[in-house]
């Protein structure tokens, strides 16, 4: 029997990052059910997300009932990398006195390492590109996204590329197995 | 893109200057001034684009009710196809009879990366360009710029009349979107009002475009199949909605619709025929009516297609979903200065370490910070 069409809540750093995503949710025929991206504003976008984690993973919850509902977070590695990350909002709902993620939750975590830019970067088949270093401002890279129609293409392109990389970066590797959980897979 | 904007002496607006975002939402209390700072904005569109007299569009009512001034002033300085254009748009009453509407004209200033391209003044246009310049006579209550042909000698002013036209400002009005439509047209009101005779037109325009709608409406309204025009007379269509439940078909007319559901045709319209013409958007309240599960995908979309064709995206709201969305980009807030009664305008700086939202902010009094 046919598993009903997955749908998804999403919570992000930024727009970049949430067209990214809706795209290739809209690759895979997820439905996309709301956004959440974190205001421009003062401060880190990383923190905001890890502050709404909890929230949005209770939110999830509460419509357990619904199986083909998911959650997908996506937060920039940074300096941190995908392990800390995950230990980072782990922590978030220990402290909120939330039961951890289970194995098979429906609940899906990418971490871009070092941000959303260095995924864009490597999945456009851009050379030197590593997660040791941001390339957002590097001058090697910006043509991909310094104008709106040249960051629409770039995306469109990753977004292509997502899942036929040979060599994928360690993030986007782990992001890959993390995707299963909410149906961004083929078949 | 609009760059700039200054108002004077509009309703509350009072010497006010916003130089703005590429995208952003605008939030603040009822009667802080984000509707009148769109209202001056399709003002001078009419103006320079449809040609509109100037007593025609609220003036000189729409003064500042403790201001005993003369003149309002709209202002613009925008960029467009690489072209820089200072605009500005004054219009003056004449004191000897303040109660007579048509005593009334307007002064206009065109220039284009300074050098004076256009003037109006008491009826009399200055044309300037390359070695000479003309003074023609015209309506003191009009703007020329609107009955200007297209020619090689006025390729700017023409430019910047195309720039003004590709503003689109919406505040719809489900309760006035009709489903009769009488004749073609290729304006969609700004309050949508006349969204019947403008899908006649562009159903037949652009098919790509409708099979779009048609495919977004699949998503958004349960069981709808298809919109129909049914001839009820020789001029006359009358719009129709098809629904498919369980493979069972049914029609109803689009009184039958509430008015969400014909809110949301409409804004699906205006995203497949128009967006892609505009240069910026600007939408009043669109919320109302509809729920938020509903505008967020509408809004997902006008995004992405805003951030796709390089538009400029300006949206007043006070419902948290579209707050929160929109803030990705930018928040502004209006208010009125307690002690002048005067609009003012800041943005907002969500705190994100501490996890604040744009709407935490938004619902914050200013006097309260």
């Amino acid at each position: 029997m046919n598993r009903a069409r997955w749908r998804v809540r999403i919570l992000c750093e930024d727009r970049r990052t949430e067209q990214f995503v809706c795209r290739l949710c809209k690759r895979y025929d997820v439905r996309v059910e709301h956004v959440a991206p974190a205001p421009a504003g003062k401060g880190s976008a990383s923190a905001w997300v890890r502050l709404k984690y909890a929230t949005s993973v209770r939110k999830r919850r509460s419509k357990n009932f619904q199986a083909n509902l998911g959650l997908l977070v996506v937060i920039d590695g940074d300096n941190v990398g995908v392990e800390g990350r995950l230990r980072e909002l782990a922590q978030q709902l220990e402290d909120a006195a939330i039961d951890p993620r289970g194995p098979d939750e429906a609940i899906a975590v990418f971490v871009p390492t070092w941000s959303i830019e260095t995924w864009l970067a490597h999945l456009t088949g851009a050379d030197g590109v590593d997660e040791k270093a941001p390339l957002k401002l590097d001058e090697r890279y910006r043509v991909l996204w310094n104008e709106p129609k040249a960051a629409s293409e770039t995306i469109k392109t990753a977004v292509a590329g997502w899942d036929d990389s040979s060599t994928p970066l360690p993030s986007h590797r782990a992001a890959l197995a993390e995707a299963r959980r909410i149906g961004l897979m083929q078949g | 893109m609009l760059k700039r904007i200054h108002v004077h002496n509009y309703r509350t607006l009072v010497h006010f200057e916003w130089s703005l975002p590429s995208s952003c939402v605008l939030v603040g209390d009822n009667g802080a001034g984000k509707s009148a700072l769109f209202e001056a904005l399709w003002i001078a569109r009419d103006v320079i684009v449809h040609g509109k007299r100037i007593d025609e569009l609220g003036f000189p009512a729409t003064r500042t009710a403790w201001l005993d001034e003369p003149s309002q002033v709209i202002a613009l300085e925008l960029e467009h196809d690489g072209e820089h254009f200072e605009y500005q748009l004054e219009a003056r009453l004449e004191l000897s009879d303040p109660h007579d509407r048509s005593r009334c004209s307007i002064i206009e200033q065109l220039s284009s990366a300074g050098d004076l391209l256009y003037e109006a003044i008491g009826g009399a246009v200055k044309l300037h360009g390359g070695q000479s310049s003309a003074t023609i006579p015209f309506d003191r209550r009009r703007s020329f710029l609107a009955a200007i042909e297209p020619g090689p000698g006025n390729r700017k002013l023409v430019a910047f009349r195309d720039a003004i036209a590709s503003m689109w400002m919406f505040k719809p009005d489900p309760l006035r979107i009709g489903g009769v439509a009488s004749r073609e047209t290729t304006w969609i009101e700004r309050d949508l009002g006349n969204f019947a005779n403008w899908y006649r037109t562009k159903v037949q325009e652009d098919f790509a475009a409708a099979t779009r709608l048609r495919e977004d409406l699949i998503q958004v309204l349960p069981g709808f199949y298809q919109l129909r025009l049914e001839s009820i007379s020789a001029e006359t269509r009358d719009l129709r909605i098809r629904f498919d439940f369980g493979g069972k078909t049914h029609e109803v007319s689009w009184d039958g619709l509430s008015e969400g559901q014909r809110l949301l045709i409409a804004l699906y319209g205006v995203l497949r025929f128009a967006l892609e013409h505009a240069s910026l958007i600007g939408l009043d309240e669109i919320e109302n009516y509809v729920a938020p599960a509903e505008i967020q995908p509408w809004l997902r979309a006008v995004v992405d297609a805003a951030l796709e064709g390089d538009r400029q995206l300006l949206v007043i709201s006070h419902h948290p979903e579209s707050i929160d969305y929109l803030a990705a980009d930018a928040a502004w807030r209006m208010w009125r200065d307690p002690a002048t009664g005067c609009s003012r305008i800041a943005k907002l700086e969500p705190d994100l370490d501490a996890g604040e939202t744009a709407y935490d902010l938004a619902k914050q009094r200013v006097d309260d910070e």
